[in-house]
């Protein structure tokens, strides 16, 4: 049976003290994984069973449903996010309980419920100022300060750029 | 680009800002000089004829046949960037251009989108989009007696410590128009002048009667939020990655929405800076 593993291209991984930040190059995504998502995703090399990566995350044998469960909710978040493949279709279906039912349910053990926090990483042009006259134009309803229009013709690559609309 | 290159040019310059190389040359000597005020922070004359960047800029003006007024034109590399009458116009455009060119390709510093300003020994950086109230913030807590390091990037350099990038304040106006620049000093602030280790980040942006109650995040929420607004991060994400996991050793990370920044610059300072 294969066991899941974690996507080797295309991946910047950089690891903190608790937690992992993972840069995808595919999606410009940035992930966030908390502790408990952290060593799931850390032991998945292709070798390591989901009940061992449950031991990994939670020793205590008391705890060892509550780890399981916790170790399927990280492997399908992990999955949609197209960061861990093989996993397990009983897993998949483990991953529809949702954050919030794992805490209620497992109360005690809540330290172990596997978060993900996703940005997406910015282009150059959305991490400067924009708006102003010859300045970028900004993301949403209004890329421009009034009496200005967005025109993609006269800036160089894609860069939109904010200019009284009879320039443009 | 051999186009460009084969039009006559009547001089030039090179220097280098935040370590990348960058040359300007023009078709007249005076067109030159009128580019200079629109240099960078951190910009430094050399003479180095090999560059990173190159800018051509070919001054316009009235022609010998009456009536006809060529136009000024900027080019960065072969790419057209302005072609225009107004000469302010055309400055606007280099000089948000190689701002954001240094931003992006500084080989020894990341620039982050944000807001910075020390406190007792380690700065305070609040990374945002445009419109998010950094620049606002940022004033209020200078004025509170924060010393200013920047209201457009946090410059981390490769030991992710921020590094001071005192432009002076671009304010807006209350309808989002583009304001005065305001030199730190009419404040009652200073500017810094040496690199420091990160504090707190916070990640706050400004709504209409909000009040502050900001939740308190992870070591990882807080690289999170910079790399969320790192300029270099699509290009070197790797290299963006190693510097900023080292800025938030020992500081940390708050996030949520604020109402007015005097209350709330107060409340960083006399709460969350007691460092």
């Amino acid at each position: 049976m294969s066991m899941p593993k974690r996507r080797e291209c295309d991946l910047v991984i950089e690891n903190l003290k608790d937690e992992i930040l993972v840069y995808d190059e595919r999606s410009a995504k940035i992930h966030c994984l908390n502790g408990g998502t952290a060593v799931v995703f850390r032991h998945c090399d292709g070798r390591t069973s989901i009940s061992k990566m449950a031991e990994m995350l939670c020793p205590d044998p008391k705890a060892s449903s509550e780890a399981y469960l916790a170790v399927g909710l990280a492997l399908a978040e992990l999955g949609r996010l197209d960061l861990v493949c093989n996993i397990p279709d009983r897993l998949e279906e483990m991953g529809r309980t949702s954050r919030r039912d794992f805490a209620l349910k497992f109360g005690t053990a809540v330290g172990l419920v596997p978060a993900v926090m996703s940005v997406m990483a910015p282009s150059v042009a959305m991490a400067a100022s924009c708006g102003n006259e010859n300045q970028i134009c900004c993301s949403g309803d209004t890329p421009c300060n009034s009496g200005l229009g967005c025109c993609s013709k006269t800036s160089s690559g894609n860069k939109g750029k904010c200019v009284k609309s009879f320039n443009c | 680009m051999k186009k460009i290159d084969r039009l006559v040019w009547a001089g030039g310059f090179s220097g280098k800002c935040f370590g990348l190389r960058v040359g300007i040359r023009a078709n007249t000597r005076d067109a030159l000089t009128k580019l200079r005020p629109a240099l960078p922070l951190g910009w430094r004359d050399t003479r180095r004829p090999v560059v990173d960047s190159l800018y051509s800029f070919i001054e316009g003006g009235p022609e010998s046949r009456p009536g006809i007024k060529r136009f000024s034109i900027l080019y960065s590399g072969a790419a057209r960037l302005a072609r225009t009458h107004d000469l302010t116009e055309l400055t606007t455009v280099f000089e948000n251009d190689l701002q954001l060119a240094v931003a992006e390709a500084a080989p020894r510093h990341a620039f982050v989108h944000a807001g910075v300003v020390s406190w007792r020994g380690r700065a305070i950086v609040m990374p945002g989009f445009s419109f998010s109230g950094k620049s606002t913030l940022t004033a209020a807590l200078v004025r509170l007696g924060a010393t200013y390091y920047s209201d457009e990037y946090a410059v981390f350099t490769l030991h992710g410590r921020v590094q001071p990038f005192a432009r002076p304040l671009h304010m807006r106006t209350t309808d989002g128009q583009p304001g005065d620049k305001i030199p730190v000093e009419s404040l009652g602030g200073r500017p810094g002048v040496k690199s420091l280790p990160v504090g707190l980040v916070v990640e706050t942006t400004y709504r209409k009667g909000c009040r502050w109650r900001p939740r308190r995040g992870t070591t990882g929420h807080g690289i999170l939020a910079l790399m969320a607004h790192a300029v270099p991060i699509q290009r070197r994400p790797r290299w963006t990655m190693s510097i900023l996991s080292r800025a938030l050793p020992g500081g940390y990370h708050l996030k949520g929405a604020r109402g007015e920044a005097d209350a709330v610059a107060e409340r960083i300072l006399s709460k969350f800076a007691d460092w």
